[in-house]
């Protein structure tokens, strides 16, 4: 694989949940060791195409591809696609009541060692290096995943896993994210200490806001189920200072004209 | 002694074949009266609740040879190799007869008893006597009538006053031989102020066809404390009619946990009876059903006296075309004021071909008590099984991980880090397979 082969590629994906169409023709190519920002209102089909990034069963895809480093991942089941370097960061992580942090961690390294198992010893190494670096508390590892977390614990967790599995591309949901301040740092802490020449980021927000603390270096607009526009950091700002109906007039009269 | 008998069996030769086992007199005359309540209760009525689920028509021995009583061998004094586990004791039950019994030395100085049921009936008549029958009485239903009656050997614990049990005394009952009927039986009497900690295990070497009955009671002085582990391992083609009774004397604590992974058509039926001021019951059970196992499960919590607690933690993990049913009763008696019962049975259930039941009962007679009972039957959350998978967990293994954390807030009250251990990994053992 060369390096000029993009991490994560779109071709004109059509999906639909429960009969009704929410992506209607996608298409979108992060390359190598960027940061990709996809905004657009709540409705428009951007946590959907985060779910069928990583293969939502309850999603159905009607025509188009979805190509990981090059290869055609979208037949793929979900947990392939995760050893192969996908990481989906929930908006709204599930709580696993009586499975431990800990647990559940080694569980989720095992099913990527070849081998099928990593020493315990290694792996609380591990754990503890990430945790020190991400500033989580050490009591973190008892507790059951998101069973009784706050949402600020919740996001913690969600990028304490995407340090431990090492993931090449990473979308993060934040759809909705941008009332708690703090949740809202830790999720641009983690994609700033992750990002590297080697790893791209989709961070998908609702609001301008998340991108004060990332500087992403591409921005897309997604209306009604179609990447609208794409731009560069500025389109953000531009969304913030005019709401979406400046691009949605613009874009009625380009229909128009 | 593997002598085939009619169900017709008469009350006279159940005292002969006693008689000829070299029992005291007094115990065949027990079995002698407990046989002919066998003779004269009519099999149990469907539409009563307790049997709604169940035939009883399949723990009839008409087409198996019981394994009747005989004189007891050779007992031999000697811890197994192999233990995983150090034990403060060991028996070991194969098909009829008790031919291990080791106590650690502390344990014989002490005056702890681990005995034949039906020997100890001679050597300590007086406690055998007054205990046996006295929690699970041959009257109890036709199926513990007919353990009552025809009990080969069985197995007596006596743990003297003020004795405390270092470890777990663990119990191994084996019955292989195909075609026949078993009936194990385990007396416990914990005397004042006792302690101790039994695993009672059961299993069918070789997987043969094997109808059970097996009855366990015992009895826990004041103050005396209790940990009972019941791990049901019988084979795929055993069938299992199980009763499980203790009862609690003041300031007496029981902690009963029942793991049933084996069987193919169960019906256990377990409880605690609060006696005493002050009692305290916690009562876990952890069943995981697969294939086309049948579990008819009912537990009882009674208080029959006031200032008393009981705490009931039941959870079922069923796959393929597993099915069963769990009634669980509360009953708090009118003069008991001030008790404390809490009640919760969930079911989880990983295919949509199995089925499971959950019906809570409440018998509250008093209204100054605190109760709470709850119950969930629900198939597993594909959520939670994507959100596992998005961390590149096959299917298989997330499902494994959800079962675990489903089990794991009653497996985790297991004090003991070793028992709690080991217990995991007979479930974990399980769902691997």
């Amino acid at each position: 694989m060369s390096d000029s082969t993009p991490i994560f590629e779109v071709r004109g994906l059509r999906v639909a949940i429960e009969g009704k169409e929410i992506l209607r023709g996608v298409d979108l190519t992060i390359e190598r060791g960027k940061v990709h920002a996809l905004m657009g209102r709540n409705g428009s089909g951007k946590s959907t195409l985060a779910y069928v990034a990583l293969g939502h069963p309850s999603y159905e895809v009607l025509e188009g591809q979805i190509l990981y480093n090059g290869t055609d991942v979208t037949e793929l089941n979900t947990d392939e696609r995760a050893r192969l370097g996908m990481f989906l960061a929930f908006q709204y992580p599930m709580a696993i009541p009586g499975v431990t942090v800990s647990k559940f961690m080694h569980s989720a390294l095992k099913a990527r060692a070849e081998n099928g198992d990593v020493q315990l010893r290694e792996f609380r190494d591990k754990l503890n290096a990430a945790m020190d670096l991400l500033g989580v508390d050490k009591s973190f590892t008892g507790r059951y995943v998101n069973d009784g977390f706050s949402g600020g614990e919740k996001k913690r967790l969600e990028i304490l896993q995407m340090f431990m599995l090492d993931p090449t591309f990473c979308i993060l949901d934040e759809t909705d994210s941008g009332l708690d301040i703090d949740a809202l740092k830790t999720v641009a802490e983690g994609v700033n200490a992750t990002r590297s020449e080697e790893r791209s980021h989709l961070v998908i927000t609702h609001y301008q806001r998340l991108l004060n603390y990332i500087a992403p270096d591409v921005v897309h607009v997604m209306m009604d189920g179609q990447i609208a526009r794409t731009g560069g950091p500025e389109l953000a700002l531009q969304l913030e200072e005019n709401g979406y109906e400046w691009l949605e007039d613009e874009l009625l009269q380009a229909a128009g004209a | 002694m593997d002598t085939a008998v009619k169900p017709s069996l008469s009350a006279g030769e159940v005292r002969a074949i006693s008689e000829a086992a070299g029992e005291p007199e007094w115990l065949g005359q027990w079995r002698h009266d407990a046989w002919e309540t066998w003779d004269v209760t009519p099999m149990p009525d469907r539409v009563r609740h307790l049997w709604r689920y169940t035939d009883p028509d399949k723990f009839l021995i008409d087409k198996v040879t019981p394994m009747l009583p005989a004189a007891a061998g050779e007992v031999v004094n000697e811890l197994p190799a192999g233990m995983e586990e150090t034990p403060a004791a060991v028996g070991i039950v194969d098909d009829a007869s008790l031919h291990t019994a080791w106590l650690s030395p502390a344990l014989q100085e002490a005056g702890v008893v681990l005995a034949d049921l039906a020997t100890a009936a001679g050597t300590h008549e007086e406690i055998v006597r007054e205990h046996l029958g006295r929690a699970v009485s041959p009257d109890a239903g036709k199926f513990e009538a007919l353990n009552a009656a025809l009990f080969p050997g069985g197995v007596f614990l006596y743990v003297p006053r003020g004795v405390v049990v270092e470890g777990p005394i663990h119990l191994f009952r084996r019955h292989g031989v195909d075609l026949s009927a078993a009936f194990p039986r385990l007396l416990i009497v914990v005397d004042e102020g006792a302690e101790a900690t039994v695993i009672d295990e059961y299993s069918t070497p070789g997987d043969p066809r094997v109808v059970a009955n097996s009855v366990v009671e015992g009895t826990v002085l004041p103050n005396g404390h209790l940990n009972y582990f019941n791990l049901q391992r019988w084979g795929d083609r055993a069938r299992s009619h199980a009763r499980q009774r203790f009862l609690l004397q003041r300031d007496a604590t029981v902690s009963s946990v029942n793991i049933a992974l084996g069987g193919q058509y169960c019906k256990a039926d377990i409880s605690n009876v609060m006696q005493g001021k002050n009692a305290q019951s916690e009562m876990i059970g952890v069943t995981f059903g697969s294939g086309t196992q049948h579990f008819d499960t009912h537990t009882e919590h009674v208080h029959e006296v006031g200032d008393s607690f009981s705490d009931m933690d039941f959870k079922v993990v069923l796959e393929n075309e597993a099915r069963s049913a769990y009634t669980g009763l509360i009953r708090i008696d009118l003069d008991a004021p001030n008790s404390e019962a809490y009640q919760e049975n969930r079911n989880l259930m990983l295919d949509p071909t199995c089925s499971a039941e959950s019906i809570p009962e409440l018998e509250i007679l008093n209204e100054n008590v605190r109760c709470t009972h709850g119950a969930t039957v629900g198939p597993i959350d594909q959520d939670q099984v994507y959100y596992l998978k998005t961390r590149g967990l096959p299917e298989r293994e997330a499902e494994r991980l959800i079962v675990e954390g489903f089990f794991g807030p009653a497996l985790d009250r297991i004090d003991d880090e070793g028992l709690r251990e080991r217990m995991w990994s007979l479930v974990a053992d399980k769902i691997a397979d």
